[in-house]
């Protein structure tokens, strides 16, 4: 195994480790034992030795043959002798991340703090560790950096095309100094290699690096015959894998080709969801966390990184981790698949104006829930607990006798993010006493230092990065590929927090609040004249019967729940906006949260319901809608005169299917076809962005522009976008209020496409 | 002032109609496969209740996640018995991967010691081994396992019927020159009986024809208008 270390005075040191990584096999007896002798016959290869292991669906020990390889790069090919060997082998371990095995083993993980060592042929002779993937606190490493994107605009695909040209240059930071490397210059590639060379950066962070940047500098070094020496370990190729649509959720996603480099790290923000979300912070606490490596920690998926913590500690316990998920859901009646087969419980909102509210919010409860009552795949219908207590509804057991593996995942991450939490908010009682406190260090702050505001926001990205792994790791129970998977798990979950809500809402009602809105593992409680003193007990009382951490996420001054689009009669989940106390916003479902909406768009309904906000009651609503108004009269005026920037109107859309399976010339459909008949290779899940050109033309072709095909003669549909723009502005113009009926008694009815104003 | 529409198999009990004629109608021992349409694997749901109007009971391993619960209360009710009494002579289990399929199919005796099951209804087979995700040995592996389960189940007393959809798949990996292109073929080699529904041309009704192992005078089954349970497809 190959490590890279930076010691204190900042030199990069390779080293070697000896790694023997071991897989299982399980079978009959004759077949192991000629397998056994067929190993015998590697010596320098392999090492068998019969073996125990524990079952974790059966909860006993099984004899298997242990198979150590010798050499790691060999693993792979020897589990693949195995399986060839007989069908009836059954094999463990065996597909394994040999980084994250050696990390297991070795009791490390990566970025961690290590004393180390090592002869002068640079092998490993000890390898302590001296730090926990559990600190709160820790330094960032101190990698250099070297920044890389293509000039324009960010996060529109380059492979898709250029409008009015862009993307010629290549800008890059490093060590404080930002340069552009352009056509007019050296070819790129040598001038990139000169960059490389002088700053031997630790870390390429790049935008479209993974399918654009380093391939291409790559094929252009390749044709001028000149070294690109992106691999620091010379002895290593660079890895690239494929692009592949799958789908998730019943929605088809799209995961780009990966560049991944060794000696060195890579890191393309433009395909990295975690680096994307919280930043290299959020990211070095993952790879962490999870022990996986960092260029694969961030191209893969957060519910990966759970499934190597959870296989972490079912080989620490010498549990068997099988190659596939093969554990089945147990036969039931359909009256018991119909109850179990369901998920979260909602209560529809009471549209219109609400004021004083408060939300009250379990805290991660679908994890506490697997924390606190010990559901987990293996502890759910155990055979060693008949008379455990019952899950409602589905009366399922949960094993009384040991400590489920995901439970245990999960408290942890709990733990720490509860911690976290904690720290940032110690952190913040320190500013503000500090701000309000006597002048002693002669400065009066109302803000933190750069120091502290730094830590405060590190702390909450490594909190953001926690949340992500929580978030999946129910759905991971569920789902069909996660190894420690079962089905009736995840129904459980499911089952205790309706029975929660439930519960929740019962004793809400039976305090005189009204349930406005409840949805998961939420609910929008309000009372005439509740203080916060009011809330709060009602929020210990819930969280004290359930078991649950419960905590209010805030107190509004009001909550507007919006209607459907479709139909203004039916209330709909999640489309609502509140204004807490502070006069902070919390939107969900509006157009500004959509990712398909022009930035026009959003950025006029931001404006809006940040004037809306100011208001206090309702009367102060309707007064501020009049001053809302100008901001969309603004917004007319400029998509009218022409004076909008082109890129404030793009729609950004994912493609549901390949470009020419489409049956239907809707918009996305068209653009597809453009950028397919300009050459552009696209695959399901892939987003497209286009301009709106026409919307009613007769020829599909100039309803709408790929904003990548975009030229300045096009011109764009200013009846469309003021039809979007209304769109966005008049659900807020119609709420009511059921304690201020307007004077003329009714509003004006909103068919969509009428036009109030 | 119109109501809204109560969903059928919510509503209340229709009265009973004439029981369903000759051809839903599973075999009483053997494997019979059934294949030829797309929504093969869902027409599972319409041999049931003539064996659970017989009062046998019957074990579903879904692979192809189509099982719908409430289609069997109002086949259920259609025939004025109640659905508890038919959801009591059944058991279903879904499979999401084709090695959980397998798996399954693996602990048949041992469910059928806790739910004496007199046929076994297998949907997905080999659909579900098809996955791009899995590797082609791997799926093969499992397939072959599933096929010395399914034959490990002739001595019990249990018909089994797969409904497979695997004949209109159209992936690199179902196709015939494919590493899992003889899947199918190797199932159907195995069966006793071999079924294809097919529409009628003229009239756009289902029909059924038999391939193999089928007695003469059933080699084809029409429907009826009599027979209004059929799905419309």
């Amino acid at each position: 195994m190959t490590l890279w270390l930076i010691s204190p005075d900042q030199t990069r040191h390779r080293l070697i480790d000896r790694f023997t990584p071991a897989f299982y096999v399980s079978g009959p007896d004759a077949v192991l034992h000629r397998l056994r002798d067929a190993a015998a016959r590697q010596p320098h290869a392999l090492a068998c030795r019969a073996a125990e292991r524990m079952d974790l669906w059966e909860q006993r020990a099984r004899p298997v043959l242990e198979i150590e390889v010798a050499h790691p790069n060999e693993f792979a090919s020897w589990t693949r002798w195995v399986r060839q060997f007989d069908i009836s082998l059954r094999l463990y371990n065996s597909d394994l991340m040999l980084a994250s095995l050696y990390c297991w083993q070795r009791g490390v993980f990566p970025l961690a703090r290590v004393e180390a060592e090592a002869d002068e042929e640079g092998r490993i002779l000890a390898l302590e560790c001296r730090d926990t993937e559990w600190a709160i606190d820790y330094d960032p490493p101190p990698l250099e950096i070297l920044r890389v994107r293509l000039g324009g605009l960010k996060g529109i695909d380059p492979r898709h095309g250029s409008p009015f040209g862009q993307w010629t240059a290549l800008e890059i930071e490093v060590d404080g100094r930002q340069m552009e490397l352009d056509e007019a210059g050296e070819p790129a590639a040598v001038a990139f290699q000169h960059l490389l060379a002088r700053h031997d950066p630790d870390l390429i962070l790049s935008d479209w690096g993974d399918a654009t940047i380093l391939p291409k500098l790559r094929e252009q070094a390749a044709k001028l015959r000149l070294p690109l020496t992106l691999n620091r370990d010379a002895s290593a190729e660079i890895h690239e894998s494929r692009a592949r649509s799958y789908m998730s959720y019943g929605r088809i996603l799209f995961k780009n080709s990966a560049t991944t480099l060794f000696g060195r790290l890579h890191v393309d923000t433009q395909n990295s969801f975690i680096a994307d979300k919280c930043d290299l912070s959020g990211l070095w606490e993952l790879a962490r966390i999870t022990k996986l490596p960092v260029q694969y920690c961030a191209r893969t998926s957060t519910g990966t990184g759970i499934s190597y913590m959870q296989m972490e500690l079912a080989w620490r316990d010498g549990v068997l981790i099988p190659e596939q998920k093969a554990e089945p859901e147990d036969p039931k009646p359909p009256d018991e698949l119909l109850i179990a087969d369901r998920g979260g419980l909602v209560f529809t909102p009471k549209t219109g104006f609400h004021a004083n509210v408060a939300e009250l919010d379990f805290v991660s409860e679908y994890p506490s829930i697997m924390a606190r009552f010990n559901i987990s795949p293996e502890t759910v219908n155990c055979p060693c607990c008949p008379d455990a207590p019952r899950v409602p509804e589905l009366g399922y057991r949960v094993c009384q006798k040991r400590r489920g593996i995901t439970s245990r995942v999960v408290e942890r991450l709990i733990a720490k993010r509860g911690e976290l939490k904690k720290c940032s908010a110690r952190l913040q009682a320190g500013i503000l006493v500090a701000s309000t406190g006597p002048p002693e260090g002669g400065r009066y702050t109302d803000r933190p230092c750069s120091a502290e505001a730094e830590k405060m926001q590190r702390y909450k990205l490594q909190r953001d990065a926690l949340k992500w792994l929580l978030v999946c790791c129910f759905g991971y129970t569920g789902y069909k590929n996660a190894r420690f998977g079962k089905i009736e798990a995840h129904e459980a979950i499911n089952a205790v927090a309706r029975e929660t809500l439930l519960v929740a809402k019962e004793i809400a009602e039976d305090r005189g609040y009204e349930i406005l809105h409840a949805l998961v593992d939420s609910l929008y409680v309000q009372k005439a004249g509740a203080t916060r003193g009011d809330y709060e007990a009602l929020n210990a009382e819930i969280a004290a019967r359930t078991q649950l951490p419960l905590a209010i996420e805030a107190i509004y001054r009001y909550v507007v729940f919006l209607p459907s689009r479709q139909f203004e009669d039916v209330p709909v989940p999640n489309r609502f906006f509140a204004v807490a106390e502070d006069g902070a916003l919390k939107v969900r479902g509006l157009e500004l949260r959509r990712h398909d909406t022009p930035p026009l768009v959003a950025r006029m309904q931001q404006e809006v319901l940040e004037i809306l906000a100011e208001a206090h009651d309702f009367p102060g609503y309707l007064a501020k809608l009049e001053e809302a108004r100008e901001i969309l009269r603004r917004c007319e005026e400029s998509v009218a005169d022409g004076s909008v920037a082109i890129e404030d109107l793009i729609v950004s859309k994912r493609l549901t299917r390949e470009p020419r399976e489409y049956r239907k010339a809707n918009q996305t459909a068209i653009v597809a076809q453009q950028l397919f008949g300009s050459g552009v290779r696209l695959r399901p899940g892939q987003t497209v962005e286009y301009i709106i050109t026409d919307s009613d033309n007769r020829v599909p072709n100039d309803r709408v522009r790929a904003y990548a095909l975009w030229d300045g003669w096009f011109g764009y549909d200013r009846r469309k976008y003021t039809e979007l723009l209304h769109d966005a502005f008049d659900p807020l113009a119609l709420v009511r209020c059921e304690n201020f009926p307007r004077a003329n008694g009714r509003l004006p009815k909103s068919t969509g496409k009428t036009r109030l104003y | 002032m119109a109501s809204d529409p109560i969903p059928v198999a919510l509503a209340a009990p229709v009265a009973p109609s004439p029981l369903p004629r000759r051809p839903w109608v599973l075999p009483p021992a053997g494997l019979a496969v059934f294949y030829g349409r797309p929504e093969t694997p869902r027409l599972f749901h319409y041999f049931l209740p003539r064996l659970l109007g017989e009062g046998k009971r019957v074990l579903c391993l879904d692979g192809a996640n189509r099982f719908d619960p409430l289609l069997i209360a109002r086949l259920a009710r259609q025939r004025g018995i109640a659905a508890a009494e038919f959801n009591q002579r059944i058991r279903v289990a879904r499979a999401f991967t084709c090695f959980q399929l397998t798996e399954l199919l693996v602990r048949v005796p041992r469910f059928v010691e806790t739910f004496a099951a007199d046929a076994l209804i297998v949907t997905a087979l080999p659909d579900l081994y098809f996955d791009e995700d899995v590797r082609d040995r791997d799926a093969s592996v499992a397939f072959r396992h599933a096929l010395d389960a399914l034959r490990a189940l002739r001595p019990l007393p249990l018909g089994v019927a797969v409904f497979s959809d695997a004949t209109s798949f159209a992936t690199a990996r179902s196709g015939g020159a494919a590493p899992r292109g003889a899947m199918f073929t190797q199932l159907a080699a195995q069966a006793t009986e071999l079924w294809r529904f097919a529409l009628d041309g003229e009239n756009g009704k289902l029909r059924l024809v038999g391939e193999k192992g089928c007695s003469p005078g059933l080699q084809t089954r029409g429907f009826s208008d009599v027979d209004h349970q059929i799905p419309r497809l």
